[in-house]
C-alpha cells in the first residue's frame, strides 16, 4: 500500500485527503505489530529529498524550531498553542492535544513534524503515516535532544547551515551557563509544574535536565516522571528554591496555592520563589536556552 | 443473635478512635508519635506543622467517609437492593459533572461544592422522574435510570476533559480519582453543615425505612407517606453525596461496602444500621487515607484507588459468603 500511496501523491494531491480518511479506518490493519517506526522518512524516497515546502508542525516547540531556522514561510499548519513568534498566530490550526488527521491531510503537507512525547497525537500520527504523509518525529527529552532535533528538522528543510549556526550559538550559551554555575553551590530545588495537585519535575524529564544544567540540585531526581507530591513532604523537605513556570494562566493558580492552598505551609512557603517564563521553559525548542539563562540567574540570587 | 447495646457502640467508637489516631500518626513524613502529639522536643516545630496539615485532612476523611456510607446505607434500604449506592444511581456522576462544568466555565473553586450539589440534585430529580410511573417511584426503573444517568454524565465528563487545557484537565483527573490532598482547615468545617442536615434527615427516616422492608403497600397501610419518605431519603442521600464529591472528588466503594459489612454485624434494623454505617465509613476512609499517604511517600496514591483496592476483594468475599 505504501508505494501506491507514494505514486498517487505525485499525481493528484487532493486525493490524499480521501486516502487519509480510508487510512483512518484501515490504519490498524496496515501497521505491523510491535515495531512502529519512530522516524518515517517516507516510502521509497532517495536519501536526500528535496527541501519540504509545505510543513505542518504538531507542537508549539516544533513551530518555533522551524521559524528559528528561517523557514517559517514553509509552514502551512500549526498546533493550537503555537503562539510564538507572532507570525505563527495567523497560521491555520490543526488541533491541540488531539490533532485532526483530516485537517492535517487537507493542508497537503510534504512534511509533518511530531513530538516523541504526547500520547494523544499518536493516533493521528499513525493515520498520517499510514496514508503516506511523511512524518518526522522530533526528539525533545533533554537539551541535547533539542539540539539534535533542530539539526534533524533542518535536514528536511534544506537549512543545514542555519542549523549549524543556531545550535553552535545555543551550545555556547549553555557552556557559558555551565561555567557560571560550576563555581557556586547548588541550591536544593523543586520545579513545580502544577499546584493542584502539586506535581513536580522528576528525574529523567526534560525539565530535570534544564533545572540541573541551570545549577540546581533537583530534590526529586530520584523519582521518574511527574510525581504528585504530598503536602507533608512539601512542608518539611529541605527546599531552598521553588521554581514555577510563569504565564498569565499559571500565575493566579500558583498564587492561590501559595496563599492558602497546598503550597501555603512550611518549607515550600519559605523557599525562594523563582518564576521562569512558562512557554520558553516547558517547550523543547530554541527558547528553552533563554529559560536556562533566566533560571540560572534566578538561582544565583 | 445480633450484636446490640452499649458494647456495639463502644466497639465501633473504639475502632473509629483507633483509625483517627492511626490517621494522625501515619503519613508521608515519619515522626515519632510522641513528638507529633505533644509538639515537644527537637522535632517539635516540624511536628506542629505536620499536625496542622494532617488533622484537618483526617477530619475531612472521617466526614466524607461518614457521608458516603450513610448515603449508601439509606439507598440500599430504600431500594431494597444491596447493590444500590450513590455511584450506581448516578448521583456521584451528576455531582462530578456539576463541579467539572463549573471548573470549565471558570467558576471560582470556592463555588464548586454548590455546583456539585446542584449536579447531584439534578441527577437525582432526573433519575426519579425517569423512575416515576403513575405517581409512584418504580424501583426497577430507578436503577435503570441510574445506569442511564451514569452513561450520560461520563459522556459529558469526557467531553469536558478533552476541551479543558491540559493543566485543568490534570486537576480534574486527580479530583475524579478522589483526593483529600488539599484539605485546608476550612474544608471539614464547610462540609459539616451538609453532613449534619443530610444525616439528620436520614436518621430521622430510619423507622420508615424499616417499614419499607415489609413492602410498600404494607408500609402505606401502617401509615407511612411512602412517596414523601422516598423523596426525603433520595434528596438527603444526594445532599450527602454531592457534598462528599465536592470536597473530596469521586471515592467509590465506601457507600457500597460499608453498609454491607455493618449489616453483617447488626442485621437490617435501620435505626442501628445507619449510625453504625456512618461510624464505620468514617473509620474506613481515615484508614484508607493513611495508606494513600504512607505507601508511596513523598507521592500520594489517589484515595479512590485505595478504597477500590481494599473494597473490591472484601466485596467479593461478602458476595461469596452470602447464601
Amino acid at each position: 500500500m505504501a508505494p501506491a500511496a507514494g505514486a498517487i501523491r505525485l499525481a493528484v494531491r487532493p486525493v490524499r485527503a480521501l486516502l487519509v480518511a480510508a487510512a483512518l479506518l484501515g490504519a490498524a490493519h496496515c501497521r505491523q505489530n510491535g515495531t512502529p517506526p519512530p522516524v518515517s522518512r517516507g516510502p521509497a524516497r532517495p536519501a536526500r529529498p528535496a527541501p519540504a515546502r509545505r510543513v505542518v508542525a504538531l507542537a508549539p516547540n516544533l513551530t518555533e524550531i522551524v521559524f528559528a531556522l528561517g523557514a517559517g514561510s514553509s509552514l502551512v499548519g500549526v498546533s493550537e498553542y503555537s503562539d510564538f513568534p507572532d507570525a505563527a498566530r495567523s497560521l491555520p490550526r490543526v488541533g491541540g492535544l488531539e490533532v485532526s488527521a483530516e485537517r492535517v491531510a487537507s493542508l497537503t503537507p510534504d512534511l509533518v513534524l511530531a513530538t516523541a512525547e504526547g500520547g494523544n497525537r499518536k493516533g493521528a500520527v499513525s493515520a498520517l503515516e499510514a496514508s503516506g504523509v511523511p512524518v518526522l518525529v522530533v526528539p525533545g527529552g533533554s537539551l541535547d535532544e533539542v539540539l539534535s532535533g533542530i539539526v534533524l528538522v533542518a535536514g528536511r528543510l534544506g537549512r543545514d547551515a542555519e542549523a549549524a549556526r543556531l545550535t553552535g550559538s545555543l551550545r555556547e550559551r549553555r557552556e557559558a551557563v555551565r561555567r557560571t554555575v560550576a563555581a557556586r553551590p547548588r541550591p536544593r530545588a523543586l520545579l513545580l509544574v502544577w499546584p493542584d495537585p502539586p506535581s513536580a519535575a522528576g528525574g529523567g524529564t526534560f525539565l530535570d535536565d534544564v533545572l540541573t544544567e541551570a545549577g540546581a540540585e533537583n530534590l526529586l531526581s530520584g523519582r521518574p516522571g511527574w510525581p504528585v507530591i504530598s503536602g507533608e513532604w512539601l512542608a518539611t523537605a529541605p527546599i531552598e528554591v521553588a521554581v514555577v513556570p510563569d504565564s498569565p494562566v499559571n500565575r493566579p493558580v500558583f498564587d492561590r496555592a501559595f496563599a492558602s492552598g497546598a503550597l501555603s505551609r512550611g518549607a515550600i512557603r519559605a523557599a525562594r520563589l523563582v518564576r521562569v517564563d512558562e512557554s520558553s521553559l516547558t517547550r523543547p525548542g530554541p527558547r528553552v536556552f533563554d529559560a536556562l539563562e533566566q533560571l540560572a540567574r534566578g538561582l544565583s540570587r | 443473635m445480633r450484636a446490640r447495646g452499649p458494647a456495639l457502640w463502644l466497639t465501633a467508637a473504639a475502632i473509629l478512635a483507633g483509625c483517627l489516631v492511626l490517621g494522625v500518626s501515619v503519613g508521608g513524613v515519619r515522626l515519632s508519635p510522641l513528638a507529633l502529639w505533644s509538639g515537644a522536643g527537637p522535632e517539635g516545630e516540624t511536628a506542629r506543622l505536620i499536625a496542622s496539615i494532617r488533622i484537618p485532612r483526617v477530619a475531612l476523611a472521617a466526614l466524607v467517609g461518614a457521608c458516603l456510607a450513610l448515603a449508601g446505607a439509606a439507598l440500599q434500604a430504600l431500594l431494597k437492593n444491596p447493590l444500590a449506592d450513590p455511584f450506581l444511581l448516578g448521583t456521584s456522576g451528576g455531582a462530578a459533572t456539576g463541579a467539572a462544568l463549573a471548573s470549565l466555565l471558570g467558576v471560582s473553586p470556592l463555588l464548586s461544592p454548590g455546583a456539585a450539589f446542584a449536579g447531584a440534585v439534578v441527577s437525582s430529580i432526573g433519575v426519579a422522574a425517569l423512575a416515576r410511573r403513575g405517581g409512584r417511584l418504580d424501583l426497577q426503573r430507578l436503577l435503570l435510570g441510574g445506569l442511564i444517568a451514569n452513561a450520560f454524565f461520563s459522556a459529558i465528563l469526557l467531553g469536558v476533559f478533552s476541551l479543558a487545557s491540559s493543566e485543568t484537565a490534570r486537576t480534574m483527573l486527580f479530583w475524579m480519582m478522589g483526593s483529600l490532598a488539599d484539605a485546608s482547615p476550612q474544608k471539614p468545617l464547610a462540609l459539616l453543615p451538609y453532613a449534619v442536615v443530610g444525616a439528620a434527615a436520614l436518621l430521622g427516616s430510619a423507622t420508615r425505612l424499616n417499614l419499607f422492608s415489609v413492602g410498600e403497600e404494607n408500609a402505606a397501610a401502617l401509615g407511612v407517606h411512602t412517596e414523601r419518605s422516598k423523596a426525603v431519603v433520595f434528596l438527603a442521600s444526594s445532599l450527602l453525596t454531592g457534598a462528599a464529591v465536592a470536597f473530596a472528588g469521586v471515592i467509590g466503594f465506601v457507600g457500597l461496602l460499608v453498609p454491607h459489612a455493618a449489616r453483617s454485624v447488626v442485621g437490617n434494623d435501620q435505626r442501628t444500621l445507619l449510625p453504625l454505617s456512618a461510624l464505620s465509613g468514617a473509620a474506613l476512609l481515615v484508614a484508607a487515607d493513611a495508606v494513600s499517604r504512607a505507601v508511596a511517600a513523598p507521592s500520594e496514591l489517589p484515595i479512590g484507588a485505595v478504597t477500590a483496592a481494599i473494597g473490591a476483594p472484601i466485596f467479593v468475599y461478602l458476595l461469596l459468603r452470602t447464601p
